[in-house]
Formats: C-alpha cells, sequence, structure tokens
C-alpha cells in the first residue's frame, strides 16, 4: 500500500467513526460545541499517533502472548499524557471535556489500530496511518459538533451564525440529537460513496 | 515454558516501568501549573464579584475546627470562607457546597456568599457537567441573579425561582446546594 493510500483509508475507506463506528460514546457526548470537537479530535489523533508510533516500534519486542495488555499500557500512558498536558495548558477545554479525556484509553479505535497495523507494520506507516485514522475521527467530529452547535445553539465556536429570532433546537445538543444526526450524517457518507461507486 | 513465562512478564514490567516513569516526571512539570489553574479556576474575579461584590479574595475561615465539624456532618460542604474587599475589610462569609442533589449530570459546585446581615449576595457555579445549552444555563446571571437579596435563613422552594425549560434536574441540584448552604449558615454561621 503506498503512502497516500494508508492515509486515505483513515479519512474515507474505514473512517472511524463514519464507516467503522467504533468509540462512537464519546463522540455522542462531546460533540455540543465546534470547540469540543476539534479538542476531542486532536487528542485522539495524538494518543493514537503516538501510541501507534511506539507500539511499532516495539512490535518484535513485545512476546504476542502479552501483546494486548503492553499495548493498553503505552495507550494508557499516552492518554494520561495528554490529560496532564491540557489540564495544566488548555484549561478551559479539559474542563469541557471532562472525563471523557481519561476515556481515550478505551477508545476502541485506538485499540483496533495497534493491533490491525501498528503491531504490523514500520514506524512511518504506522506514523501515517495514525495521522490518516486521527484526521477522519477529527473530520467526523467537526461535522457532527458544528451542526449539533448551530441548530442547538445557533452560534459556531461561540459566534452567532443565526439571528436572535431563532429559537435553538434543544434536542440538536442532548443525547438523542446526537444520535439522530449521527444516523443523518452516515446516511449522507453512505449515499456519496455507493454513487461514487455506481 | 517457564523460562517463556518469565520473559512474559519480564517485558510487560519493562513497559510499565518505564511507562510509569515517564508519567512521573511529566506529573512533577505539570502539577504547578496543574495547581494553578485549579485555584484561578475556582478564584475568577468575575466569579468573586457575582457572589460577593467588592470583594478580592475569599481567605479561607480562622475557626477550622468548626469548619471541620462541618464537613463531618454534612459532606457535601467543601469550604467555608470568608469575603475581603481590596483593604481586608471583612464583607461577609461564603460558603463553598456541592448540590444535595443529582444534577442531570452529577454534583453542581457553588459559591454561596451572605451577607452580614443575612442575605445572600450572590451565588456562583464554580463547576457542573449539565448539558450545554440547556443545564448549563443555570450557571448564567440571568438565574443565579435571582437568589441574591434572598434571606439566609430559609430554604428556598423550587416556585420562588423562575426555572429553566428542559432543565428541571439542573435547577433542583442548583436550588439543592443553595440550600445546603443556607442550612449550614443558619445553623453554624450567622
Amino acid at each position: 500500500m503506498n503512502k497516500l493510500d494508508i492515509f486515505k483509508n483513515g479519512v474515507t475507506t474505514e473512517n472511524p467513526i463514519l464507516v467503522q463506528q467504533v468509540g462512537i460514546c464519546a463522540t455522542l457526548a462531546i460533540t455540543t460545541s465546534l470547540i469540543n470537537g476539534i479538542g476531542m479530535g486532536v487528542a485522539v489523533t495524538t494518543v493514537l499517533t503516538g501510541s501507534n508510533i511506539v507500539i511499532s516500534a516495539l512490535r518484535k519486542f513485545i512476546p504476542d502472548e502479552v501483546r494486548i495488555p503492553a499495548f493498553i499500557i503505552v495507550i494508557a500512558a499516552f492518554t494520561t499524557m495528554i490529560d496532564l498536558l491540557m489540564h495544566a495548558y488548555t484549561f478551559e477545554l479539559y474542563k469541557a471535556l471532562g472525563v471523557f479525556i481519561p476515556l481515550i484509553v478505551v477508545n476502541c479505535i485506538i485499540l483496533a489500530r495497534a493491533e490491525a497495523f501498528a503491531s504490523k507494520n514500520n514506524i512511518f506507516d504506522s506514523i501515517i496511518d495514525g495521522l490518516g485514522m486521527g484526521a477522519g475521527y477529527l473530520l467526523a467530529m467537526v461535522l457532527l459538533s458544528s451542526t449539533r452547535e448551530i441548530l442547538g445553539n445557533g452560534t459556531i465556536l461561540g459566534f452567532r451564525v443565526l439571528p436572535e429570532a431563532y429559537e435553538p433546537m434543544m434536542m440538536a445538543v442532548q443525547p438523542p440529537g446526537a444520535f439522530i444526526l449521527l444516523g443523518l450524517l452516515i446516511g449522507i457518507v453512505n449515499y456519496l460513496s455507493n454513487k461514487k461507486k455506481a | 515454558m517457564k523460562n517463556n513465562f518469565v520473559k512474559l512478564a519480564a517485558v510487560l514490567f519493562i513497559i510499565g516501568a518505564v511507562a510509569s516513569g515517564i508519567l512521573a516526571w511529566l506529573n512533577d512539570v505539570t502539577s504547578e501549573r496543574i495547581a494553578l489553574n485549579e485555584a484561578m479556576a475556582s478564584m475568577d474575579p468575575a466569579i468573586l464579584e457575582a457572589v460577593m461584590p467588592g470583594s478580592v479574595m475569599f481567605n479561607d475561615y480562622e475557626d477550622t475546627d468548626l469548619v471541620e465539624t462541618i464537613k463531618g456532618e454534612n459532606e457535601k460542604v467543601i469550604n467555608l470562607l470568608t469575603a475581603v474587599d481590596a483593604s481586608g475589610n471583612e464583607l461577609g462569609k461564603v460558603i463553598r457546597t456541592f448540590s444535595t442533589v443529582r444534577g442531570f449530570s452529577g454534583d453542581m459546585e457553588l459559591y454561596v456568599g451572605f451577607t452580614p446581615e443575612g442575605q445572600i449576595s450572590g451565588v456562583s457555579v464554580i463547576s457542573h457537567q449539565e448539558t450545554e445549552g440547556l443545564g448549563s444555563r443555570t450557571a448564567e446571571p440571568a438565574f443565579t441573579g435571582q437568589f441574591t437579596g434572598k434571606s439566609g435563613e430559609v430554604r428556598i422552594t423550587e416556585d420562588e425561582i423562575d426555572a429553566i425549560t428542559g432543565a428541571t434536574m439542573s435547577v433542583n441540584s442548583f436550588v439543592s446546594a443553595v440550600n445546603n448552604a443556607i442550612d449550614v449558615y443558619s445553623e453554624y454561621v450567622k
């Protein structure tokens, strides 16, 4: 597989949220505003790429029998690092994302990439895979969170885009709205990809 | 077989040890800043002004035994504080407490200020996990302002305040925190 294909695979063909639909718990919970979506997307991309690098580098050192606990330690270490750094340097965002930062540890996309890709490929390809999957995750987060913020609050990144007269659609920022909008988003993506194939 | 077992354990041990080492170092580097962030967040000038107009600082209570007694009996209370102005004059008491009724997701954390006359000088949210756009509106002045001027010795009932449509649980949680502060104030402080 050439490098560009590895990257594109994460963004489109195997997009973690829109196609694979893994780890959507945090996705549904925190995408109430665009800034949260971007913050979470960047945090996941960082942990994913970091753990891909380390796991790929250690792939010959880690015996097969203990690979899952070894991967989890690496992922947990990166997640805790992000948690500490965000707590220290992006305090507002840290408060907004709350418990979902430590929960990145159990986000299946990260363990899935460690198991399916990083443990079988060289470091450089693993970096591209991590960035590609991260970009796919970030893209889905941005689409979902901006839609929810516009519909549910009439703003984007805190700036008003819809007139004051607009009555915010409360459901958009509540959990049921998250499910419905994610479903619609996936529907649109499927429609577009089927059309492309035909 | 036995050798293999030792090897597996050794590999995991090494990975765990290296990871712990890195995290311990990073924790050391960031801990000071994190503590500062937390302190700043609860001592934001805008919050101080909202809770007790004119105050520049909330000091810990001098009577630490009393604070311990209260905390022992009321596990939701975090601290008792004294609000002071720029020249160090005491303006009133402030109680920092969690809500006693759970909100939509978890407890809310509030400052409730009391004037020397026993009225509520202001209420402000320090932290909450309520839904953005719904429960989060309990943290806005339009809602918190309703408590200013109420008596600090009588529990507030829900029909005394204008609730927020769609955020009943958050409102109930918020009121429970204010009432918890009122209980403590009327029993121990006034």
